[in-house]
């Protein structure tokens, strides 16, 4: 197997494409792509769609529980979105060979590749506008930096307007988690709960640490242009500045030593699902922390069989 | 393990798809009248009707002035002579 690796990476064809976008070439035909590069792109792609899909049962709850009409449109908005930026990489996963009908209905909910940040159903608008706040701000993280670095340009430029989109989201996020913490003791307490619970969740978005991290063809064939590490850290110097504006508190602060923002506690750490309680002083190991990630939370079946029955019965259609 | 759940959506091929291949088209349109007509983006219809709706309603980033689309066959590359054309998204 070792040797198998080996030949791959030390194939001219794959070196060759990897100088290439180096200098900042961009393909537009899928006929210029070596394998690997075929692989990444097309993983990468994948879960950016299952991730958008994801937020539909994620959010519709708070669509029933939000105080005001206006409220409820905007969650629905945000849904609405999310389900176009799915339509758009479904449109270029077809280009490689995927069937967007059998994709969405046909596989098995566990197959389904999402994070744990986009997993558990909101309870409330206040955990939507917390999570569109902190969750949505790393989400854009992502996807912004696919749209300034990706090599493969029709993927790029299809971030255009999923990345002008979310801009609202973060904005609709941040707006509100800041009203509803001063609007009265109890807003307040179920804001700083919320965060308490997304914070860690956010901050695992972007991966594993950059030393620890195995698999860097993202990287070498550009399809991202951060690594794990340096949109973390972007993602910490937009929320702790808010947070402490705000008054919120939240487990992460700028070490003038370093130069860079760190996190108060040691990632990763146990999370009770049951209760959404993060222990901070319990560390678990990596392995441990993959394992949860692959099962995904007691949420994930449930919530992707809901998207595929359609709530709503056959007779919708 | 493969995970049994009741209700699942059953697919008429025909109706939503028009058939087994699916039928690309590009999005284009203008914000207004000053503006040029750009390419916006790329969806799949079974026909030219539901195009038409899919575009207006993934594409509604603006309240455009003027959308319209075209079926991908019927672009002629020019760079790429003889080739189809390639995926235009976004």
């Amino acid at each position: 197997m070792a040797t198998a690796i080996k030949d791959i990476q030390e194939d001219p064809r794959e070196l060759a494409l990897q100088e290439k976008v180096a200098t900042g070439y961009q393909l537009e035909d899928v006929e210029e792509m070596t394998d690997r590069y075929r692989d990444v792109l097309v993983n990468t792609i994948h879960i950016a769609a299952d991730l958008e899909v994801v937020t539909l049962p994620t959010y519709s709850p708070a669509i029933k529980t939000s105080p005001t009409l206006e409220d409820k449109i905007s969650i629905a908005a945000a849904c609405q979105d999310e389900l176009g930026h799915a339509q758009m990489m479904y449109r270029i996963l077809e280009d490689f060979g995927y069937d967007t009908h059998s994709f969405l209905f046909d596989r098995d909910p566990e197959e389904w590749r999402t994070f744990q940040m986009l997993e558990f159903p909101h309870e409330d608008y206040i955990e939507s506008v917390v999570s569109m706040c902190y969750g949505d701000r790393a989400g854009y993280i992502t996807t912004v930096d696919l749209e300034e670095n990706c090599s493969y340009a029709p993927f790029a430029r299809s971030l255009r307007k999923v990345n002008y989109e979310e801009t609202f989201h973060v904005a609709h996020g941040e707006r509100w988690t800041k009203f509803f913490w001063n609007q009265s003791e109890g807003s307040r307490k179920r804001v700083q709960e919320m965060v308490d619970f997304y914070f860690p969740l956010c901050a695992a978005w972007f991966g594993m640490p950059d030393n620890l991290k195995t698999r860097t063809d993202q990287l070498s064939y550009r399809i991202r242009g951060a690594s794990n590490d340096e949109m973390r850290q972007k993602w910490l110097s937009r929320i702790v500045p808010y947070s402490e504006g705000v008054g919120i508190k939240v487990p992460a602060h700028f070490d003038e030593e370093q130069g860079k923002f760190v996190l108060d506690y040691e990632a990763p750490i146990y999370l009770d699902e049951e209760k959404r309680k993060w222990d901070y002083d319990r560390q678990i190991t990596w392995k441990e922390q993959l394992k949860v990630w692959k099962k995904g939370s007691q949420h994930k079946v449930p919530s992707i069989a809901r998207v595929m029955s359609e709530e709503w019965g056959k007779d919708l259609w | 393990m493969a995970t049994k759940f009741k209700g699942k959506k059953k697919i008429d091929q025909k109706r939503e798809r028009g058939g087994k291949e699916p039928k690309y088209y590009e999005v284009f349109a203008r914000k207004n009248s000053d503006s040029e007509l750009s390419h916006v983006g790329s969806v799949e219809a079974p026909n030219d009707e539901l195009a038409q709706v899919r575009a207006w309603f993934i594409y509604d980033q603006h309240k455009w002035r003027e959308m319209c689309v075209i079926p991908l066959d019927s672009i002629i590359t020019v760079t790429e002579e003889g080739k189809s054309a390639k995926i235009k998204m976004g």
